[in-house]
């Protein structure tokens, strides 16, 4: 437990300093949103206005450490201030739409990649040369080769252009508008599915071979093979004594992963025009967007952080080594 | 004494598979373990006596294969059970107490849930009187009780061995295979452990295949001691003739490389050279390029294990039962 808190005060601190990189490093970058708005508007509009605009966003000329503190202030309080390429939406707005649909489509694609691979990397190893072992490795990794964005459009061309199976873009039809209905989720699932399948494919080796790799390990120590000595079922040998270990290792790449979901899969949302993080990501650097830009590295830094502490707690309870 | 043995090995013949060809690492052993004996085999590393151990419980992990011979444990050869019938027999049977007791607990699992699992397993226990035996076990081996919910590596090298030993009875086998059980310890707390278990075996009554390369140790614990070299028996012997009275040139060697506590000092000579390269043995006599007494005839056959007393046996052509001196201090090896 003290553990844990101690763990938490760290992540507490390495948040205080990301969000102070993300206040500066994006002003020391050439170029500033003041120019950039008034650039977009060519000249037509007149100083009075351009100066309200100015303060709506937060554009002052004040010194930096004047700024620094009240976008501190404004943080606490929720306050993200307001995106300019979206204007005049809140970027907290803006973030959280795409949010939820970053969580739906990378969170679940994760979870299920790292479960499957991992079963499956536990069952190759066990029967280490056996038909499973010969199979899955290898055509996962040659599935995962595949340049990512190909994959993709393959998978939309065929399962979604040619088959018509699937939706061909957007996370839920246009008919349709946001609301906890069941036919509502089924269309969500049903655009997410493509998007879905093409991480999992695309991901799902990795998982597969760490584990696999990391049990074959395990399963030559001593305590597996007195596990099987003392005659217990192949089952408890094999989940108790062996994956239970050799799980450790990966459990650290699936916080990771987590933690890199808030990000987005910028390429999946282009291919599949799917509204997530990484396509607003991608847009907000290309308009200058200062407020929305610092409002997702925020949500992407706390989300990392978020995932070490899980990967922590995890850890605590699968590996009584780290228990004090 | 012509009861039947509880473990008898026949012709135990064990191969590594390699991409070069087979390299014989186990070639034709034989012995015998009788009920309440403690049997010892030593040799050098990497001369096959845990391979032995381990093929005769059928433990190996490819690339290492049995390629011939009977494991028969009370006429039943372990070597022909189904995977179900050896399952149940594991343990229940035959224990094992693994070399290093650091690796051979599980670090995720209690003390008290590895060895209750055992139980579970075997007596279709329930978990509470699992868990209320594993206490009894403990204190069997002198741990209290409430370390029942420590992990391994709360636990000292010495307690961690106890408990090794603590899971081995659970079941109140009649024979255990101890590997090098106290290697890892200190001295004073591998005398510790030896003693208990020398306790214990009084108490319970078990045989014991003890593996070993420390030869002082082999003599104060065992009845009945064979010397492995190259994967082939040399000698076997009771553990006092073979000690007073070794035969084998190897043996003597052995006996020359330790120090001895008590009695005269002598120098230590050790054997020189190194074992021989398993994936090409050398012709004849394993032992020939190594041994001071080795002649041209060495090299002709691989020379068989000979009756030279009174469960004497020896593997060398220099030495036949006629040859056999009456007294030691006379010995005369030149033919």
């Amino acid at each position: 437990m003290k553990f844990l808190l101690r763990r938490l005060g760290f992540y507490v601190l390495a948040a205080w300093v990301s969000l102070t990189l993300n206040f500066f490093i994006p002003r020391l970058a050439p170029g500033d949103p003041a120019s950039a708005l008034q650039a977009t508007f060519q000249g037509k509009l007149d100083p009075a206005a351009l100066e309200a605009m100015k303060s709506a966003f937060g554009l002052t000329d004040e010194p930096l450490y004047r700024q620094y503190f009240k976008y501190l202030g404004n943080l606490f309080q929720g306050d993200l201030g307001i995106s300019i390429a979206h204007f005049p939406a809140p970027v907290t707005e803006v973030i959280s739409e795409a949010l939820l649909w970053t969580l739906l489509l990378a969170g679940v694609s994760v979870v299920i990649s790292f479960s499957v691979g991992t079963i499956l990397g536990i069952l190759s190893a066990w029967r280490r040369g056996g038909w499973l072992d010969s199979i899955a490795p290898a055509s996962f990794i040659f599935l995962g080769a595949f340049p990512y964005f190909w994959l993709a459009m393959l998978l939309l061309f065929v399962l979604g252009f040619l088959g018509g199976w699937f939706p061909l873009r957007h996370a839920y039809s246009d008919t349709l508008s946001p609301a906890l209905t069941l036919e509502f989720l089924l269309d969500a699932i049903h655009h997410a599915f493509l998007p879905a399948l093409s991480i999992v494919i695309a991901s799902l080796g990795g998982w597969l071979l760490s584990m696999r790799n990391t049990m074959i390990g395990v399963i030559s120590e001593d305590y597996v093979t007195m596990a099987q000595a003392k005659g217990l079922s192949s089952r408890r040998v094999m989940l108790n004594y062996a994956a239970r270990n050799a799980l450790l290792p990966n459990i650290t790449g699936f916080g990771m992963a987590l933690g890199f979901v808030l990000s987005g899969s910028l390429l999946t949302e282009i291919v599949f025009s799917y509204p997530g993080q990484g396509y607003l990501l991608f847009e907000a650097v290309k308009s200058m967007d200062y407020p929305l830009m610092q409002g997702l590295f925020l949500a992407i830094t706390v989300a990392v952080l978020a995932a070490n502490w899980f990967v922590d707690i995890a850890y605590v309870f699968l590996d009584p080594r780290t228990r004090r | 004494m012509t009861q039947e043995p509880l473990l008898s090995v026949k012709n135990l013949t064990v191969e590594y598979v390699t991409p070069r060809g087979n390299v014989r690492a186990v070639d034709n052993v034989s012995f015998e373990i009788g009920r309440g004996e403690v049997f010892g085999l030593a040799g050098e590393s990497g001369s096959g006596k845990s391979t032995a151990a381990m093929a005769a419980m059928r433990l190996l992990q490819p690339p290492a294969i049995i390629t011939g011979g009977e494991v028969l444990f009370e006429g039943q050869d372990i070597l022909a059970m189904t995977d179900e019938e050896l399952r149940f027999f594991r343990w229940k049977k035959i224990a094992l107490v693994f070399q290093s007791a650091m690796n051979a607990l599980n670090p995720v699992l209690t003390v008290g849930e590895q060895i209750a699992d055992v139980l579970r397993t075997h007596e279709g226990m329930a978990p509470a009187p699992a868990l209320e035996r594993a206490s009894e076990l403990l204190q069997l081996v002198g741990i209290e009780p409430s370390r029942l919910k420590s992990f391994p590596h709360q636990l000292s090298g010495g307690m961690r061995q106890r408990v090794v030993i603590a899971i081995a009875l659970a079941l109140k086998p009649p024979l255990l295979f101890m590997d090098e059980p106290t290697t890892a310890l200190d001295v004073v707390v591998q005398k510790e452990i030896l003693q208990q278990i020398a306790e214990l075996k009084d108490q319970l009554g078990f045989s014991i295949l003890f593996i070993t390369h420390d030869l002082s140790l082999m003599l104060e614990f065992c009845d009945k001691v064979g010397i492995l070299y190259a994967g082939r028996l040399a000698e076997i012997a009771p553990a006092k003739q073979l000690f007073g009275d070794p035969q084998h040139p190897y043996t003597r060697g052995l006996m020359h490389s330790f120090p001895e506590l008590h009695g005269s000092r002598h120098r230590m000579e050790g054997i020189p050279g190194s074992p021989p390269d398993m994936r090409q043995p050398p012709k004849g006599c394993r032992f020939h390029p190594r041994c001071k007494e080795a002649g041209p005839e060495c090299e002709l056959h691989l020379p068989r294990l000979v009756e030279l007393g009174a469960n004497h046996y020896g593997a060398c052509v220099k030495v036949t039962p006629s040859q056999i001196p009456k007294n030691p201090q006379q010995k005369e090896y030149r033919s």
